[in-house]
């Protein structure tokens, strides 16, 4: 699957090739046809049919209604200084990612994907982290918070 | 097409400049790759050594340069959009989400493909980058459509995602949507009316004079009113006609008849 997903780029570029090949030759304007036909249709066999043919992509960005949103969890990860004090994490201790992506990852993968020890080398990691871009104070400890609408639970922590 | 190089090149430039260590997710620990899915290193061609793909990132910044100042522009067009499919997945691949990817690039790689190879003074390569920033729109009020129903641009719904948007802190202005419903039905007509409006843009200068600047605005006014700010919003300057560079007329040509011929087909 991930080879035919591939393949529509593959198309793409490769019909691209074939416009500059085919220039100045009586196969140009055929070419050109081939291309803009190819590329119209990756994009509406995407768009419409909702594939993934990325870069060809049909944008479902928020896509569902919003009328559940009291149903929404989302979790949040915080520092705990050698005074016991939490402090929020700077998002640049997550870069290349964004906290967006890091606290979508404890959802989708920390918790419902690795055991215990991979769950605790993950999260020293992260700790290792937030200390490299700390300014002065230094992190024992790194806690996840899973956040509901009425309600917030701490649901995991690992210690230096 | 000069403008639309230099738009899309300072486009994907201005992103990779802000996440100038991207490449270093590939030494992250293997617990951090462990929700991706299997054969996703062999779509993106994620295939070398750490060292090797901050060599590429470093290339694809180059291409970059060379893109927006013209220097091997079609070749550096076309090794950019490579490097771009190459690395634009590489952090919403972590949490499974298919594209497109919120880097905001994923209209700069078809657009700087069809640069590299489509002839300068025909006018169907800039008709379909346009159809490439409309097809952001056009589908993802498609998608909405046929998963919530109209129901997704009422009163309620738009209200609901304000209320969301304030909750998890990302919306300073929130508020002004959740006490006027009035305000909340305006906001969602007007997006489903521009967004499926954009469909007509890359074919009729007069429908693009109306939508997209109403599409500007209305991206403006969601940063407050939402928290939401789209990094693909500078595209929609693809759809100003902006004076053609004398580099891109060739002797003898005649290019706004070509235009119009081309234009016709």
């Amino acid at each position: 699957m991930p080879l035919a997903r591939l393949a529509a780029f593959t198309l793409f570029v490769l019909l691209g090739a074939s416009v500059v090949l085919a220039a100045g030759t009586r196969f140009a304007r055929i070419s050109e046809r081939a291309f803009i036909a190819i590329t119209a249709a990756l994009m509406l066999v995407a768009g419409l049919g909702n594939r993934d043919l990325w870069p060809f992509s049909s944008y479902p960005i928020f896509p569902e209604s919003s009328a559940r949103y009291r149903e929404a969890v989302w979790y949040e990860v915080r520092a705990v200084d050698a005074r016991g004090l939490e402090h929020a994490v700077a998002p640049r201790a997550w870069a290349p990612l964004t906290p967006f992506v890091i606290e979508k990852w404890i959802e989708r993968t920390f918790f419902p994907r690795l055991d215990d020890a991979a769950r605790a080398r993950a999260a020293r990691f992260l700790l290792v982290r937030i200390n490299s871009h700390a300014r002065n104070t230094s992190a024992q400890a790194l806690r996840i918070y899973r956040n509901e609408w009425t309600k917030r639970a701490l649901v995991y922590e690992v210690r230096k | 097409m000069k403008a639309a190089r230099i738009l899309l090149a300072a486009h994907a430039l201005a992103i990779i400049a802000m996440r100038p260590t991207l490449p270093s997710l590939f030494t992250w620990p293997r617990e951090l790759w462990a929700g991706v899915q299997p054969g996703t290193a062999l779509r993106y061609l994620w295939l070398f050594s750490p060292g090797l793909e901050m060599i590429f990132y470093a290339l694809l910044a180059i291409a970059l340069l060379c893109a927006l100042f013209g220097f091997a522009a079609r070749t550096a067009c076309f090794i950019a959009a490579i490097l771009l499919y190459h690395f634009a997945p590489l952090d919403d691949v972590f949490i499974n989400a298919s594209g497109p990817y919120s880097h905001g690039l994923t209209v700069d790689i078809l657009g700087l493909v069809i640069l590299a190879v489509a002839p300068a003074t025909r006018r169907w390569p800039i008709v379909l980058i346009r159809a490439a920033v409309a097809s952001q729109y056009v589908f993802s009020t498609i998608v909405k459509i046929k998963i919530a129903g109209l129901g997704w641009f009422g009163s309620e719904n738009i209200r609901d995602i304000a209320i969301l948007f304030d909750r998890l802190g990302l919306a300073p202005r929130a508020r002004v949507v959740i006490e006027h419903p009035a305000l909340a039905s305006a906001i969602g007509f007007g997006w489903l009316v521009i967004t499926l409006g954009m469909a007509a843009t890359p074919f009729s200068r007069a429908a693009a004079r109306v939508v997209v600047p109403s599409l500007a605005l209305a991206h403006v006014g969601a940063i407050p009113l939402f928290g939401i700010f789209y990094p693909g919003v500078p595209l929609l300057l693809l759809f100003v006609e902006w004076p053609q560079g004398s580099a891109e007329r060739r002797p003898g040509s005649q290019p706004h008849a070509a235009d119009a011929r081309s234009a016709q087909r």
